[in-house]
């Protein structure tokens, strides 16, 4: 049902790097699992309303007020793995 | 002390006589805390100091006469998904490994304002997705009633925490089950509140649609003060309803309900699943107990309930994978670097690829699968679709009906290591919860008895479902099965 091929496209798209033997596993556990969740195939949903979010939102509006923002926070910067001075580091994404 | 017999009500009334101090009942259940701990592997992480220190403070503020929550100087535990500033926030993963919160949940910042005393991070499945702790990348947590089975999950250490008297009550969050399941493994009261009842900010998102954040407490009358405390309108969370608001809640509760003009409702799709016979036993009893107390029971029916479970299996890793993108190895401790300097697609890849254990990986690729061009409509929409009729079947019988009762689940207890190899089988452990999560409701679980399994006892849960935002009816019918079948037991 579902090929080696396409889980690792999954894992791709998921950005996960995982090994061959992980990746079998994960064929296996999958069909499994899809196979379970496929029974959904028999169920008439013609003209049915798919449901979005947990429940019919309402407009939710509040007091104009000034709330307490984050602000700068030492430990937020502490934990992040890469900074230089009092800044958070990131890696490079446009290449040159 | 007998710290078995305490309650929320029970110790708060001690506290404000004076009888005890703060100090003297957080000391009392730390020392508890300790002596567990070992056995049951409830706790991810302990603040000792920071416990007896809130609990001086709560002494001398009732010494100055300073104004004090109800719960001030109630010992409680969390569950390590739930963000407490300056604490670690794990979410029971190596992804998140080191990672401190820099912010109080909302939940968390109205149990400091109760003046409520933080004992610390309890276990959890692993981003709390799992049904016995097992997932958790750390530890399995023990059933203290029989420490060779789970005690459920995913909340499971903050269930144990409750349940073995290592805090007074515990917040947990139900996504799919999560607190009721537990609950009702270890005996002792779980509320999932309807969706937008409580604040989800500063939780850890699962699923975005089906997550929020409920407690565990020893008694109904407890999870109502617990609850009253957390629930209501959060300018951090917009999904948050106006119509979620508990006023004087848990005094409501206690007053005497009319059984006999409550029309109870029970599907009669609960009893043709297969069910363990002891526990289906246990659960007719109970609603007998409702007939005899003059309630009308009838017989109801749930078309789609058997579809709840796989299109939970759907809805639930689509929004995950979603959700769990973020661990990326760019914004937390965690980060996984190459040896080729490949740039942020390698960390991507190694930091997801190692921090995520079995159970992610599962979900976030099934999820990855469902919401990928071209099966979009064949899972993702499909699954909505069938979320529309669960929530129809559900509107339907609340016409006729007031609440409904049934299983928590299909069986008590299991052992450590009996579905873990199983995905699926474990999926099934939510077979009576998850649709209330799906239909966005509130459920209770509550002790209806016993079941004995190798020569121990093991406690089984009762679930009382109600209408959209109506825990108020939910906790009042509990309450009043608590007092008089326990009396009857």
């Amino acid at each position: 049902m579902i090929t080696l091929e396409q889980v690792k496209h999954l894992a791709d798209l998921a950005h996960m790097e995982l090994s061959e033997t992980e990746l079998k596993k994960l064929q296996k556990e999958m069909e499994q699992i899809l196979d379970y969740i496929s029974q959904l195939e028999e169920v008439d949903v013609s003209g049915i309303e798919p449901v979005a979010g947990g429940h019919e939102l309402e407009n939710v509006v509040r007091e104009k007020d000034a709330a307490v923002s984050f602000g700068f926070d030492e430990n937020m910067l502490l934990q992040f793995p890469e900074k230089q001075g009092d800044y958070n580091k990131v890696p490079k994404i446009i290449e040159k | 002390m007998e710290l078995g017999k305490l309650t929320i009500k029970k110790a708060a009334k001690l506290l404000q006589e004076k009888q005890i101090s703060a100090v003297e009942l957080a000391k009392a259940y730390l020392e508890k805390l300790k002596q567990k701990e070992p056995e049951l592997d409830a706790f991810l992480h302990v603040c000792e100091k920071q416990a007896l220190a809130k609990a001086e403070e709560v002494d001398l503020k009732r010494q100055r006469r300073e104004k004090l929550g109800f719960l001030a100087g109630i010992p409680y535990a969390v569950k390590d998904n739930i963000l407490v500033q300056g604490m670690q926030a794990t979410a029971g993963s190596k992804i998140l490994e080191g990672y401190q919160a820099s912010y109080d949940a909302t939940v968390i910042s109205r149990l400091k304002q109760a003046d409520a005393v933080i004992f610390g991070k309890t276990n959890l499945d692993e981003f709390a997705m799992g049904a016995s702790t097992e997932q958790s990348a750390f530890k399995t947590t023990k059933n203290p009633w029989d420490v060779s089975r789970v005690p459920g999950g995913s909340s499971g250490g903050s269930a144990v925490a409750v349940a073995a008297n290592m805090s007074l009550f515990a917040l947990g969050t139900d996504t799919g089950g999560s607190i009721r399941q537990p609950a009702s493994f270890c005996g002792i009261v779980g509320l999932r509140p309807s969706y937008g009842a409580v604040s989800r900010h500063g939780i850890i998102s699962l699923a975005s649609s089906l997550d929020q954040v409920g407690c565990f407490a020893k008694t109904v009358e407890d999870a109502a003060i617990v609850f009253e405390t957390i629930a209501g309108k959060d300018g951090f969370d917009s999904t948050v309803s106006p119509k979620a608001f508990y006023p004087g809640l848990s005094e409501k509760i206690t007053k005497t309900l009319d059984l006999k003009k409550l029309k109870i409702g029970v599907p009669k799709e609960f009893f043709e699943l297969g069910i363990d016979p002891d526990v289906k036993k246990l659960i007719e009893s109970s609603i007998d107990w409702f007939m005899q107390a003059g309630a009308k029971v009838q017989e109801i029916s749930l078309p789609h309930m058997k579809y709840s479970v796989p299109a939970y299996y759907i809805i639930l890793p689509a929004e995950a994978s979603a959700n769990l993108a973020r661990y990326d190895g760019i914004r937390y401790p965690l980060s996984k670097r190459g040896e080729s300097d490949r740039g942020f697609r390698e960390i991507y890849f190694k930091t997801k690829g190692r921090g995520f254990g079995p159970e992610p990986r599962r979900r976030i690729m099934i999820g990855t699968f469902c919401l990928s061009s071209g099966y979009y409509d064949a899972y993702y929409s499909r699954a909505q679709k069938v979320r529309r009729l669960i929530k129809s079947d559900f509107e339907k019988a609340f016409e006729k009906i007031d609440l409904i009762l049934g299983p928590v689940s299909p069986y008590p207890a299991f052992r450590i290591g009996e579905k873990i190899n199983d995905p699926v089988a474990m999926y099934l452990a939510d077979i009576y919860t998850g649709l209330v999560n799906m239909a966005s409701l509130n459920g209770l679980s509550l002790p209806c008895g016993f079941v004995e399994r190798e020569g121990k006892k093991l406690p089984v849960g009762l679930q009382i479902i109600g209408k959209h935002f109506n825990e108020e009816l939910v906790l009042a019918t509990g309450h009043q099965f608590e007092r008089g079948h326990a009396a009857l037991a």
